[in-house]
């Protein structure tokens, strides 16, 4: 809300620092101030007020009492001077509230015989002030006194009502009212209305209507100052996409023990600036009466939450400064009423707040806590989030971060199934929450692949599908093969001492694709698309079986004899096959084997291809050539045993 | 024969150190290693005992012959070459390949070591999240405007408990006090989602780190020491910082901390809008209304709790000046952290 200085400073009894120190100050001591700008001979203060102190700091006197505080100083009260005719208000016009859930409180006074004219000067620059546009002097009135006292009010030309009644009440399906500004709303059946008994007068607590409306002619009128229940007001107010300063007030809750100084502060004003008479007696439906709150406070705990030492009395004396009441004190115990204009205080730590701002948080030293050393608990999967995501960056790939929605684009082309939607997403690109962290790596390959020839980049981050959440671990590689990104999992999994194994799949995204499998669970898909690989596992799963086990295994005393063996095979023969086939010869001293080329060409038989392997033996001892070659051509004599395998000599 | 080695020694290795040029260098070895040979050769004619002391002594000239002159030799062929050919030093080293970590994750991690040095423990929670969790536990009204539409991704159709994604990572402080005894020390570093438009300094997706300390009598002022020993180590340098009342309904008292502006020291720039200050995160004394939804007495344990704006702090340190290069997945980002 905009402040006007030389409004707070005809309240406060000291003279104000300067504009730019005070707005140091309330930002320091109670609400953040967004700028600090100078309007002719005022300056305009924005501040942040916090959504808990808008029911009294939303207005001139709330803030200026708060900055009386900190100056040590004390605010101006005027005594109300009303001069009151003898015709009664209730002779005038009766209110009736139907609904007294959302209107906790109704007050209306009625004045006679007032001229409607332009504002005086010093009123419409500090309406202007604040950025509230002046209409004639009895709407600018009742806008001043909102902007002073924060009780929004609203003010009907007595003779345009149909039955001299006024009924609050919910409105009905379809009914229709045109505000002051010329905007026309059918309303449901759950908006709280002010009427004539006939005709809706005003949205309550949002907007006025055109049928009530104040003109230069008008003599007579009734000034209303109501309080509304805040949600019922925040509701229409979303509902009719509505906000005005009155509903931005009544929406964060308002005293309503307020509504009778207000009204009669608008009345004195109006009889002081528009002349006419004000009827007797004030029109107040209130049925349920706000209390004041009590609440003990026990000045030890104060202490022991700010972490400093204060002297009793200073505590009392800022409690005393905030107009709460020390009712009774018992040695360390005080027993405080809270006037009901301080909503926001219900609980003791809400008076430690106060102190602590008020006494300054600068005044708190900084102590770091003196308590036993625990050690930190270890935490597996951060563990081994952070041990994987190390070795990859050491294996050259880049760790990327993505959106966790799938585009309509990429909804659109991945046909998802079960996915889980947002009920109401700020663009359409975050309607559904993704079930895989592919759609986004590959948008990252066709984005860089402007800037880089390779890429390699991985991810890891949650998935969703029908509310489930997981953790996925993802890479994707550009110009590198089905088995670069094969290579990177098993390196993975080695790390977490897990053991995976792959099967052929169709997959429809990609060319070649295998499943991927810890036991007998399927984890994951590798998968690969001419110049790109890519892989997916559950990563959740891999940690839960991970081992984190290194462990010496001695280092041989005696030289290994390798042995070369390049075999013709049918071309469905599998790698994995053929290693079974050399484990059937149970050659106890072959300790290793490794492939090292495949190739097919016109020079083959058709349909088959070349696999050379480098199979290695070592034993407690140095093995002579002969003994290795006689455990190779037993390898070599069990290989030939399959039909069509042919051992190259 | 003792006598002849030790003499072939002494000569070929004062004659190797003295050797003009590689060539001589090469006739002055193969004359020596002549002479050992003809030693070896003689053996023959010597007691077994004999054999093995003149045996081991002779291999141990050889030896030191052969080392003598492959030194004096690399000394020539290093002069040679520094003569025969240029090298250029200023050719830039091979680029080895490396791997980088968002930036997102080095901070975290950074931070992780911090906090741990402080005894606070590391815990995660889930990012799709229940409205309890997220709202009711720490204690939002009924309500609040927070949980409109505008602000949370809601899920949709899920009728038993309403589901939306995280809107913050206090969410976790509750799960963890509700599994877990006082006292408390941990940090909850997460992803975290708003329902807004995006630009340079707001993202639908970005991240958090909590914090929780709950002992007997942990105060305001420790709140202060604890955050201050984090940004001087975070920022490595000595900042100041400060307290100013805030409102979050799972606090009270509630405040925004500020830092010492990192780009003009505090005398006011752009970065701080010239106020000499940044906001950098948001904290308080755990309400009590929260501890009772824990499970936790309120009259016998008493803390703090904060949440920093991760990305924000990342932005700082890097002097980044787009969180949504963050998400983007911009390699030539990427490669500079």
């Amino acid at each position: 809300m905009k402040f006007s200085y030389n409004w707070l400073q005809s309240i406060i009894i000291k003279k104000l620092p300067n504009p730019k120190d005070l707005a140091d100050i309330i930002t320091i001591r109670f609400f953040e101030v967004e700028s600090v700008e100078k309007l002719k001979d005022d300056w305009i203060i924005d501040i942040d007020v916090l959504p808990n102190r808008a029911g009294d700091c939303l207005s001139h006197i709330g803030v200026a009492k708060e900055i009386a505080i900190i100056l040590n100083s004390k605010i101006r009260k005027e005594a109300l001077k009303l001069r009151e005719v003898s015709r009664n208000a209730k002779d005038l016009v009766s209110v009736e509230v139907l609904d007294s859930l959302n209107c906790n409180r109704y007050t209306a006074r009625v004045m006679i015989n007032i001229s409607v004219a332009e504002s005086p000067k010093w009123i419409k620059e500090r309406l202007e002030s604040c950025g509230i546009q002046s209409i004639n002097n009895v709407v600018d009135i009742a806008n001043y006194v909102m902007l002073e006292m924060g009780q929004p009010l609203h003010i009907f030309d007595l003779d345009k009502l149909s039955n001299k009644e006024i009924v609050v009440r919910m409105s009905k399906a379809g009914e229709k009212i045109t505000t002051l500004d010329n905007n026309n709303f059918v309303l449901n059946k759950n908006i709280l209305l002010i009427t004539d008994n006939k005709d809706p007068l005003a949205i309550a607590g949002i907007k006025g209507g055109k049928k009530a409306e104040i003109d230069l002619k008008t003599k007579n009128i009734v000034i209303e100052s109501a309080n509304f229940n805040r949600t019922s007001i925040r509701k229409a107010s979303a509902q009719l996409k509505l906000r005005t300063d009155a509903s931005l007030r009544f929406e964060h809750g308002l005293d309503p023990n307020m509504t009778n100084i207000a009204i009669d502060r608008t009345a004195q004003m109006i009889q002081e600036i528009c002349s006419g008479q004000i009827a007797k007696g004030i029109i107040d439906i209130y049925p349920n009466k706000n209390k004041p709150k009590k609440i003990d406070l026990n000045l030890t705990k104060v202490q022991k939450v700010l972490g400093i030492t204060i002297k009793a009395d200073k505590i009392k004396k800022i409690i005393n400064d905030l107009d709460l009441k020390i009712i009774s004190s018992k040695k360390d115990n005080l027993l405080i009423e809270v006037p009901t204009i301080r909503q926001d205080i219900t609980i003791a730590e809400d008076i430690i707040e106060e102190i602590g701002r008020i006494l300054g948080y600068d005044k708190i030293k900084s102590e770091l806590p003196s308590l036993p050393i625990t050690l930190p608990i270890k935490n597996k999967d951060f563990f081994w989030k952070n041990e994987i995501k190390e070795l990859l960056k050491s294996a050259g790939l880049t760790e990327v971060y993505n959106s966790s929605f799938l585009s309509q684009e990429q909804f659109e082309t991945f046909k998802y199934v079960d996915l889980i939607e947002i009920e109401k997403p700020a663009t359409i690109d975050q309607q559904y929450l993704k079930p895989s962290l592919i759609p986004n790596l590959i948008k990252n390959i066709e984005f860089n692949s402007k800037f880089f020839e390779e890429i390699e980049i991985f991810e890891i981050g949650s998935v969703f599908s029908k509310s489930r959440e997981e953790e996925h671990f993802a890479v994707a590689l550009k110009n590198k093969t089905f088995f670069d990104a094969k290579s990177i999992l098993e390196l993975v999994a080695g790390r977490m001492n897990l053991e995976l194994s792959f099967k052929l799949t169709e997959n429809n995204l990609f060319d070649n694709s295998a499943e991927v499998f810890l036991g007998s669970e399927k984890i994951g898909i590798l998968g690969y698309n001419s110049n790109l690989s890519i892989f997916e596992v559950n990563f959740d799963k891999m940690k839960k079986l991970a081992v984190n086990k290194k462990q010496y295994c001695p280092i041989p005393k005696f030289p290994e004899s390798s042995r070369d063996l390049a075999i013709i095979v049918p071309k469905e023969i599998t790698y994995e096959n053929i290693v079974n086939e050399i484990k059937k010869a149970n050659i106890q001293l072959l300790e290793d084997i490794s492939l090292f080329d495949i190739y097919s060409d016109d020079k083959l038989p058709k349909e088959s291809k070349s696999m050379a392997l480098r199979l290695i033996y070592r034993a407690n001892r140095t093995l002579t050539s002969e003994e290795v070659n006689e455990m190779h051509s037993k390898i070599i004599k069990h290989i030939e045993k399959n039909n069509n395998w042919i051992v190259r000599k | 024969m003792n006598k002849k080695l030790e003499l072939i020694k002494a000569e070929a290795l004062r004659e190797i150190e003295s050797s003009k040029d590689e060539n001589s260098l090469n006739k002055i070895y193969k004359k020596h290693f002549k002479e050992l040979s003809s030693i070896f050769s003689q053996m023959g004619t010597l007691s077994p005992e004999e054999k093995k002391v003149i045996g081991v002594k002779a291999n141990e000239i050889k030896q030191a012959i052969t080392i003598s002159f492959e030194n004096k030799k690399k000394n020539f062929t290093k002069k040679d070459k520094t003569n025969s050919e240029f090298f250029d030093i200023t050719i830039p080293g091979k680029k080895t390949k490396v791997g980088h970590l968002h930036p997102i994750t080095q901070a975290i991690n950074e931070a992780e070591n911090i906090f741990r040095g402080m005894g606070f423990s590391i815990v995660e929670g889930p990012e799709l999240e229940d409205e309890w969790h997220n709202f009711d536990a720490l204690n939002f009204p009924e309500d609040h405007p927070a949980r409109e539409m505008q602000d949370t991704f809601f899920v949709k159709n899920e009728p038993k408990k309403r589901l939306l994604m995280r809107t913050h990572t206090s969410p976790v402080q509750i799960r963890y006090m509700l599994d877990n005894k006082p006292p408390y020390r941990i940090i909850v570093p997460g992803r975290v989602f708003r329902n807004e438009a995006t630009d340079a300094s707001h993202e639908v997706n970005f991240h958090q780190i909590e914090g929780l300390m709950v002992d007997k009598e942990i105060s305001v002022a420790n709140f202060k020491a604890v955050i201050e020993e984090f940004c001087r180590e975070f920022f490595n340098r000595d900042v100041k910082i400060r307290l100013r009342p805030s409102f979050f309904p799972f606090t009270e008292p509630s405040f925004e901390v500020d830092m010492s502006c990192s780009e003009c020291k505090g005398k006011g720039c752009s970065l701080c809008s010239q106020t000499g200050w940044l906001e950098i995160l948001g904290a308080g004394i755990v309400h009590p209304s929260v501890f009772k939804n824990s499970g936790v007495d309120p009259k016998k344990w008493q803390g703090f709790a904060f949440g920093l704006g991760w990305d924000r702090w990342v932005m700082l340190k890097y002097k980044i000046n787009d969180i949504r290069l963050f998400y983007n997945g911009d390699l030539r980002f990427l490669n500079q952290f």
